[in-house]
């Protein structure tokens, strides 16, 4: 017989700034709620490992989304997207998170997000302190403006999707685990065309800290960030500048790992992420 | 390559390309690729010809006149950094060494970006070839 894994998948209709979407999400666990978002052109299956690790789940109700557009979470049938450039906002995106957790009737969620959801969890942490227990900024920094013409060929017509999975690759530790690099990279290659470079508007464009950070309340929501070695994006110097500014914010450097460090090698992934699940449980209490 | 620290890097051509072109995975990447890129440790460059996405040539610059379509290259130091076997971070691969440790990679993004799958198995090609030199 086949062996499942304890996860509970389906489908919600939530609607967010008057637009109705059907999202998939993926659930396990009890006890805490962790909202997961996964990175920019990629979907909630980066979050596997984690879903399926009873020493988290044991105390904590993890909850795994693709975001619209992304993995199988289908554009929504009310707008005519095919017409418009797809581009993530931030007041969309931190719009979407707060709806949906106040859709799933979560208490105070843990927020964490890597990448383009390490962004977001500072933006939460200083727009909406109150609807969060705290958040983690996996690979996280005030900004990560540049990149203008590598965007540009992140959705290009002679350059397929295939390229943006050999990008991503160069973010991966050349330590981690191959399969779980390749099958990191997997993701990337299977997003539609105009979806990595959209999500980067948010991540390239609009997310900016500079001159806030300073602004979040610790005192309001806890805030863990941290970073990998080996991510060229959201860097070690980048992620401690962002944690500096952040006054009681606790910052963690990754020894070895890369800028998808739940999926390219979730067990070294681990050991920096349970001592702050734990300090959260005891924080709670 | 030199083991010495502070030697010239030296590109194993014909290694590199025996390498790349037994590897699975530079023959599926570089599928109907035909290109001319320029490898260039300090002053001294080496010109690897892609036709129909089969590495056919390997070979000083200076004996062959054609522009390259891709031009990769820098120091000794950043050239021994890329070719350790764990490299250091940012020296993973040619893109963020380029973007980290000014490595120069230039000439038509379109291609590069297109075919960086392929062009990265040349690196992995290269940390083969210089290993087995060890």
């Amino acid at each position: 017989m086949a062996r499942f894994a304890d996860i509970k998948a389906g489908y919600a209709y939530i609607t967010v700034e008057g637009v109705e979407y059907r999202l998939y999400i993926e659930q396990a666990g009890s006890g805490i709620p962790v909202l997961l978002q996964h990175t920019a052109g990629s979907d909630g299956r980066q979050w596997r490992h984690l879903l399926e690790d009873e020493e988290i789940t044991r105390h904590f109700h993890l909850i795994a989304y693709d975001l619209p557009y992304h993995g199988k979470s289908l554009p929504p049938l009310g707008e005519r997207y095919w017409e418009t450039e797809y581009k993530l906002t931030k007041a969309w995106f931190m719009s979407f998170v707060v709806t949906l957790s106040h859709e799933l009737e979560l208490d105070r969620p843990v927020f964490m997000g890597c990448s383009m959801g390490g962004h977001l969890a500072p933006d939460l942490a200083l727009d909406h302190p109150e609807k969060f227990r705290a958040v983690i900024g996996v690979e996280a920094a005030a900004h990560s403006h540049g990149g203008d013409e590598r965007r540009m060929y992140l959705w290009h017509p002679r350059v397929s999707n295939e390229a943006k999975a050999a990008m991503m690759h160069t973010l991966c530790a050349p330590t981690a685990p191959e399969p779980y690099r390749r099958e990191t990279i997997w993701c990337y290659s299977q997003g539609a065309p105009a979806v990595f470079k959209g999500d980067l508007h948010y991540y390239a464009v609009e997310h900016d800290l500079t001159d806030t950070a300073r602004n979040i309340d610790t005192g309001k929501v806890d805030v863990y960030i941290l970073n990998g070695d080996y991510d060229w994006s959201g860097t070690v110097a980048a992620g401690q500048a962002l944690a500096a500014e952040i006054k009681g914010a606790r910052w963690t450097r990754m020894e070895g790992l890369g800028h998808f460090p739940m999926s390219e090698d979730p067990v070294q992934f681990k050991k920096y992420l349970l001592p702050i699940l734990d300090d959260i449980r005891a924080r709670s209490a | 390559m030199s083991g010495a620290t502070d030697a010239r890097v030296r590109l194993p051509l014909e290694p590199v390309l025996a390498n790349l072109n037994r590897d699975p995975e530079w023959n599926l990447a570089a599928r109907f690729w035909t290109a001319r890129i320029e490898f260039f440790v300090d002053d001294e460059r080496c010109l690897m010809t892609i036709e129909s996405g089969r590495a056919v040539a390997f070979e000083p610059a200076a004996s062959v006149s054609s522009l390259p379509m891709l031009r990769i290259g820098g120091p000794s130091a950043s050239w021994r950094e890329l070719l350790r076997p764990v490299p250091r971070p940012f020296f993973q691969d040619f893109l963020p060494a380029s973007l980290h440790h000014g490595f120069v990679c230039a000439g038509d993004l379109e291609s590069f970006y297109a075919y960086y799958g392929a062009i990265s198995r040349i690196l992995v090609a290269m940390r083969r070839a210089v290993a087995d030199q060890r």
